[in-house]
């Protein structure tokens, strides 16, 4: 028969050491879990005991690198269930004792912000700023514009990242999120397609790049055999318009398919790629590493 | 791009909550062997330890926000998660009857399972000396509880002890290591003080 008050408390603390190490009936368990969403107390005697069992289980063992095989596949699996609640970013940013707002992911492009910031005054390309689950919004990660590229946003352009496996894309048709959103877009006749490619001309196992551009604006980036970068640099996505090279992003170091937004009024002419510092640049620095032409 | 070798566990995990599938390989390259070494001890069938293995990361890309730093280091939430999820399945009747031919075994080799699964680099001597110092009395019935995934009343009537002090010395004996550790300078990372 459960006690009240103190007597309650005493009851349930009993059972603290049992419950860390999972040791109890389930009802139990039930009557202790719900102890501790009020008792402050219980709860951190209760992680202090799952942390000692930790150490008590802690070994050197190297991960198998098989299993890892296993459940990358399964992390854009269609079988993987969609739920429905979504985490709130914010309250995440504080757990985890990061500041709300930009996550460090993008740390290292805190400082083309603050180019962005002080060249126009304006609003950055705004991030994605939480992780949003629904069977028709992609995954998007974050491309932090440059100043040229808050330039390319008056003329209508925003650059969202997604984060996904070329090769995965490649494979699957069926594929939930982005990839489906490409492969629809791919299958439609008005799609067009810009190929990009190094300056000598495409090469067996040379990158290549496919730009999807589609009737309502949104276009897709499908980067093949992009070699990855060192952590200092990073890959930056650029469209002639009027004759201007624009910065349309910054892909990072291990570009992934992404997907970005062209104002039909304001066309790219060529598209083009170049590696860049960390941070990305105003104007581009080098010779692109692939760059190809929009045809009519 | 963040150097995810040089990243802490808290940064890695803002990193998973971003889909960021490179963190998610490195959470898994510093925390998969121990992850998976838990599933194995308790489960003691490499395909269920796997497939354990599995769930727990998968449940972390999934639910990131489950992970709160300021009440443990991403280390004991996974090998709490998969402690919880192995016993659940130790638990199910086929596994259960498995099980029950090696409970005799258990209870002759219980006072030296915990020492043998304890090592690591930095604190294995300071463990296994805490572990030392700690009573038979409760040092079996942690073990049978956390490796052998039996209840706490499972455990009383292996070691024919009345199931409240069982209870008593499970509790007690974790609280004694958490002390006998933090003499010898083992403080968890993150552990609320």
């Amino acid at each position: 028969m459960i006690g009240s008050g103190d007597s309650e408390h005493e009851e349930v603390a009993e059972l603290l050491g049992a419950y860390a190490l999972d040791a109890l009936e389930p009802g139990e368990a039930v009557r202790v879990q719900a102890h501790l969403e009020e008792c402050p107390r219980c709860s951190t005697e209760v992680a202090r005991h799952h942390e000692v069992a930790g150490l008590l289980a802690n070994s050197g063992a190297a991960a198998p690198a098989e299993l890892w095989d296993r459940i990358a596949e399964r992390l854009d699996s269609p079988d993987n269930p969609v739920v429905s609640d979504t985490p709130d970013w914010e309250k995440l940013a504080v757990r985890l004792d990061r500041p709300p707002g930009i996550p460090g992911v993008l740390a290292d492009q805190s400082d083309q912000q603050a180019l962005a910031g002080s060249a126009s005054g304006g609003a950055v390309v705004p991030m994605d700023q939480s992780r949003r689950r629904s069977r028709r919004v992609t995954r998007a990660v974050t491309l932090v514009a440059t100043a040229a590229a808050v330039l390319a946003l008056l003329l209508g352009v925003q650059v969202a990242h997604l984060n996904s496996r070329v090769g995965q894309l490649q494979s699957a048709s069926s594929q939930p999120g982005l990839s489906r959103a490409v492969q629809t877009a791919l299958e439609q006749p008005s799609t067009k397609r810009v190929k990009l490619v190094p300056s000598g001309g495409p090469s067996a196992g040379g990158p290549t790049v496919t730009v999807a551009l589609t009737t309502s604006g949104t276009a897709y980036l499908i980067p093949q055999d992009l070699s990855a970068l060192p952590s200092a640099k990073t890959y930056q996505l650029w469209g002639e318009i009027d004759g201007r090279m624009i910065s349309l992003g910054l892909l990072g170091p291990h570009p992934a398919v992404s997907a970005f937004s062209v104002n039909p009024t304001a066309p790219v002419s060529v598209f083009a790629i170049t590696a860049e510092r960390s941070g990305g640049v105003l104007q581009p620095t080098h010779a692109p590493v692939v760059q190809g032409a929009v045809t009519a | 791009m963040i150097d995810l070798q040089s990243a802490s566990d808290p940064n890695l995990v803002v990193a998973i909550a971003r889909w960021h599938e490179p963190a998610m390989a490195e959470a898994y390259r510093r925390h998969g062997g121990a992850v998976h070494a838990l599933a194995r001890r308790v489960l003691r069938h490499d395909p269920s330890a796997e497939e354990i293995t599995q769930e727990v990361f998968l449940d972390l890309w999934r639910h990131p926000e489950k992970f709160d730093s300021q009440r443990g280091t991403l280390r004991s939430f996974l090998l709490a998660r998969t402690h919880g999820k192995s016993v659940d399945m130790i638990r199910s009747e086929e596994s259960r009857r498995r099980r029950e031919d090696q409970t005799s075994r258990e209870t002759a080799t219980a006072g030296y399972d915990l020492e043998h699964h304890v090592w690591d680099l930095t604190v294995a001597e300071q463990v296994k000396e805490s572990i030392a110092e700690l009573p038979e009395e409760m040092r079996q019935p942690i073990e049978l509880a956390y490796f052998g995934g039996h209840t706490y009343r499972e455990v009383a009537s292996i070691l024919h002890a009345p199931e409240g002090t069982v209870k008593s010395r499970i509790r007690l004996g974790l609280t004694r290591l958490r002390t006998s550790l933090a003499e010898r300078g083992v403080e968890p990372a993150g552990a609320p003080s």
